[in-house]
């Protein structure tokens, strides 16, 4: 892997944090998408609904051919994006139209399985991809509780009994897989050439366990998740703790110590706090009913104390990792008062202003985007599902289009400057 | 090259398009019907859906080859779908014990659910009525 001298020669240039934001944007209309069949229209038959889905699907698909063909890379990773958050929300219409059982793993699943060619297209996926793929992997009805789920139903033919064999054979399966992931990443840093730039990667890795130790901890569903409400002892939390949390120590102890063997960096220790962090969370909501407070407070420690280690170890990537964290948390916490509302456009249009006498097309950005996220979350307060996909759709447009005006007209605006 | 793209392209629909396939399929096997009681939770993924759960006691077991409920080819719980407006008189039915689901079945197949019956009709004719 690169030395941290080395990943600081190598800025990201303006496009790529853009980028990076039109990546949001296109998250935002692909969980619109999930909403709106979430929200169940039966008043459509059936047909109808899987027909329109499979012809969006080719519609989203043939976009991606054009752009291709025009060479407009930009939109093109975006609607491949949205081609994967769309695939997604056609799952969720197969499992609805057809009753199949609510299994948020095996849909997570059966799109790592169906997804994996838009990689070819854009490789930055990755940070979609991964995310799913653990919470598929690890919140799978086996491993949890040792009913069937995905994996078993893919492999025993949907025996809803498992024997303890079967059980055992499924819970290997899983550990394979997420060491085998785990584990094959991270000797291949340990192990590629120095000039291999693929080598700086991994830092994409850790930032999607990041955000996946994030989505864990915010995701309601986990809820649904764990059926036993039972108070536990102390001791019995710290046992389990230690039980499930052992083979990571160990692992990330070996990974960890072949790193600093080869003097590169690792960014296990980090993984092994979220690891930790999330088995806390899962216990403690299992011994208590704070859901609420829990959901809130337990990412944003996890990411303070994140942020502390990123600092302290001079680690910038890790520190753009953990302050992206932070503004979704910063978001997703996002009150809904007027009166918060204008004193921060207010501020977004100082900061704008002064940004442009200072002659920072970057921080320029952030103000006018910070405005627009702001605006847009005044508006999230939506209880109805269905209207709520119609929010979310609507707030990926507004994003994709300011940012691709930023980026256009930005240019004009700064070349003008300069000419002045 | 570009030909291969198209194919990636269109691999998902293919993979997607075929599953549906299957499942239609599956939903062409004989109809049987399972008493059910349940509760009512919410789930942002999936809309939100009745979990129930069989009641073997109650079911009519006649319907199965030598009058025997298969109780193990069942999963233990099971989710249907519904519309947010309608949830509170679904669950009403219920908890009145007056609710079936019906299932397409054959045995070493895994049983699909094709309809729910309250008080012998379709849901959806039930809530229609009650609107």
């Amino acid at each position: 892997m690169v030395t941290i001298n080395q990943v600081k020669s190598q800025p990201h240039s303006e496009n790529y944090w853009m980028n990076v934001l039109l990546y949001f944007a296109a998250f935002l209309v692909g969980l619109g998408l999930i909403a709106e069949v979430a929200a169940n229209w039966q008043d459509i038959p059936n047909s109808v609904k899987l027909g329109g889905a499979l012809v969006l699907m080719a519609l989203n698909s043939g976009l991606i051919w054009w752009c291709l063909q025009k060479e407009f890379n930009i939109l093109k990773q975006v609607l491949c994006c949205i081609y994967a958050f769309l695939i997604m929300a056609v799952i969720g219409l197969i499992g609805q139209v057809f009753q199949l059982r609510a299994n948020v793993a095996g849909g997570c699943l059966l799109w790592c399985l169906i997804s994996w060619p838009l990689f070819i297209l854009t490789p930055r996926l990755l940070w979609l991809w991964l995310p799913l793929f653990l919470v598929g992997v690890h919140y799978d009805p086996a491993l949890l509780d040792g009913s069937s789920g995905f994996i078993s139903d893919v492999v025993f033919g949907g025996n809803p009994l498992l024997d303890a064999r079967q059980i055992t054979w499924v819970n290997l399966w899983q550990i394979i897989c997420l060491f085998g992931v785990l584990g094959a990443y991270e000797l291949w840093m340990c192990f590629a050439k120095k000039e291999n730039k693929t080598v700086v990667r991994p830092l994409f890795f850790y930032s999607c366990l990041i955000l996946y130790d994030l989505y864990v901890g915010c995701a309601r569903m986990a809820k649904w998740l764990i059926s036993a409400q039972e108070a536990l002892a102390v001791n019995d939390i710290v046992l389990r703790i230690l039980s499930n949390t052992a083979p990571y120590i160990v692992f990330a102890a070996l990974v960890y110590l072949l790193n600093k063997l080869r003097h590169r960096v690792s960014f296990m220790p980090l993984f092994l706090l979220g690891v930790i962090g999330e088995y806390f969370y899962v216990l403690l909501m299992r011994a208590n009913h704070y859901y609420a407070d829990m959901e809130n407070y337990l990412p944003i420690v996890y990411l303070l104390v994140a942020l502390a280690y990123a600092v302290y170890n001079k680690k910038k990537y890790l520190l753009h990792a953990v302050g992206l964290g932070l503004i979704i948390w910063f978001i997703g916490t996002f009150a809904d008062d007027i009166l918060d509302l204008f004193p921060c456009l207010l501020m977004c249009a100082v900061c704008a202003f002064a940004a442009y006498k200072a002659q920072s097309r970057r921080w320029f950005n952030v103000a006018v985007l910070a405005a627009v996220f702001r605006i847009l979350g005044y508006y999230a307060d939506v209880e109805d599902l269905q209207h709520m996909g119609l929010y979310l759709i609507g707030s990926g447009v507004v994003l994709i289009a300011t940012i691709l005006l930023l980026m256009k007209y930005g240019k004009l605006l700064w070349r003008e400057k300069n000419e002045k | 090259m570009k030909n291969k793209i198209a194919i990636l392209l269109v691999l998902p629909i293919l993979v997607l398009g075929g599953y549906m396939l299957y499942l239609n399929a599956m939903t062409k096997f004989g109809r049987v019907e399972v008493v059910v009681q349940g509760y009512d939770p919410k789930d942002f993924l999936s809309g939100y859906y009745l979990y129930l759960r069989p009641d073997w006691n109650e079911t009519d077991c006649t319907q199965f080859a030598d009058g025997v409920c298969p109780q193990k080819e069942f999963d233990e719980t099971f989710t249907f779908y519904i519309r947010r407006e309608h949830s509170d008189k679904l669950t009403q039915q219920v908890n009145a014990g007056v609710v079936k689901l019906v299932f397409s079945y054959s045995p070493q197949h895994k049983p699909l659910i094709v309809d729910m019956l309250v008080d012998g009709k379709s849901y959806l004719e039930f809530v229609r009525q009650k609107k």
